[in-house]
């Protein structure tokens, strides 16, 4: 049984690898492109589902959504998602840099995906410690910040998830202190910080990422790869905050 | 060469080199923790998976699989998902830089792959949830567990 087992999956292997290399073989850059463009849509797809009006912002002449893949880019030149709901408008963006002013002015760094306040200011700044002045540092203010998310396609690790609180500290001002769940509502609009990680987590780890789910005011979404792509309703468990003034 | 790592290069053989390296380190990560359970920690699911018919072989090739899955075909497969109301992603299109396209052409292709992939799976009664598995120790458990259930009726 073992051997023709292992012969019979190698075959039918060679088959799949013969008909479909040319579409898996892809460089990391685009497999990582591809989970954390999962991640984006499936946002989208929340905020539809919690009825919020969606329109797509600043679509290139061909129709097509220009993603920003660096903060290096001048997020006015790519496309965005207005959202609206109620008095609540709100933008959704990726790669856009986040200049933490409630810190200090000198921190800034780059989720994967942001959502702003409506006509959120992009601010346009040379500074000769960057590209030697010849290029625009492009930001906003983490005053306009609402919720910050990051994509990870991979098992989550303790460092990882660590590390993410790190980057919830630095994008939310609205945050008291780390472990501030005062805004965390059921029935509130957004999704808490989350961490979209692609893979599962071993027993000892989910314990981990359960704890820190309740001890802090975050998601951390795993097996994205696997299916977890429905971020509404029960089944989805996702912590939501209320951020109206 | 053993036919785990056959497997492994006809799978990674025109993917790119960085991907074909973090593949075969996690395999190579997990057939070492393999031997360890196997002939150091004399671990009890292992020791019933080896009862049971499945060889040291086979649980390689079903590691090799799950890395693939995990590394290159779960992120693709990812991004393909959209129901999104406005089209995103298939009625209109998403330019990722000047190189990459994620349209419904893109979408049509990747879930057939996936497809032709998940139904080998299950010819070969793979399934899903072990490739699913987050390292050695969690593929050896998912492994057992399911065949315990199949089995004897309840795991116990």
């Amino acid at each position: 049984m073992n051997s023709s087992w292992v012969d019979s999956v190698l075959s039918m292997m060679e088959d799949f690898a013969r008909e479909y290399s040319t579409t898996y073989s892809k460089k990391k850059r685009e497999l990582s492109a591809s989970f954390e463009i999962g991640c984006f849509l499936a946002l989208v797809q929340y905020y539809e589902q919690s009825d919020c009006t969606v329109n797509i912002k600043n679509l290139g002449d061909d129709g097509e959504y220009r993603y920003l893949t660096t903060p290096s880019g001048n997020p006015r030149n790519f496309s965005y998602i207005e959202f609206k709901k109620g008095d609540d408008e709100f933008e959704l963006r990726q790669q856009v840099r986040i200049r933490c002013s409630h810190i200090d002015n000198d921190i800034a760094f780059t989720p994967d995906i942001v959502i702003l306040k409506k006509d959120t200011e992009i601010q346009a700044i040379k500074d000769s410690d960057y590209a030697k002045g010849n290029r625009c540092f492009y930001s906003v203010n983490v005053e306009e910040v609402l919720c910050a998310h990051e994509c990870k396609s991979l098992s989550p690790f303790p460092e990882l998830l660590i590390s993410f609180l790190g980057m919830v500290f630095a994008a939310h001002s609205w945050l008291n202190e780390l472990t501030d769940c005062s805004k965390v509502k059921e029935e509130g609009l957004h999704l808490a910080p989350t961490l979209f990680v692609g893979g599962f987590a071993k027993a000892l780890h989910l314990r981990m990422v359960n704890s820190l789910k309740t001890n802090f005011p975050i998601n951390i979404i795993l097996g994205m790869h696997a299916g977890t792509w429905n971020l509404f309703g029960d089944s989805a468990n996702i912590t939501r905050v209320d951020l109206e003034e | 060469m053993e036919k785990h790592q056959t497997l492994l290069s006809l799978l990674t053989k025109d993917v790119d080199y960085e991907v074909r390296d973090l593949v075969s380190r996690r395999v190579s990560y997990f057939h070492s923790n393999f031997m360890y359970l196997l002939h150091e920690k004399k671990d009890e699911h292992i020791l019933f998976l080896i009862k049971q018919g499945w060889d040291l072989q086979m649980i390689n090739i079903v590691s090799v699989l799950s890395a693939f899955y995990q590394i290159v075909l779960g992120p693709l497969v990812s991004s393909t998902h959209s129901d999104s109301k406005v089209g995103l992603g298939y009625k209109v299109p998403i330019s990722y830089g000047t190189l990459l396209k994620f349209n419904t052409e893109r979408n049509v292709q990747i879930q057939e792959a996936h497809e032709a992939f998940t139904r080998i799976l299950e010819s070969k009664e793979i399934s899903f949830w072990w490739i699913q598995a987050a390292s050695a120790n969690d593929l050896v458990y998912r492994m057992q567990k399911d065949i315990k259930e199949k089995e004897f009726g309840l795991y116990e």
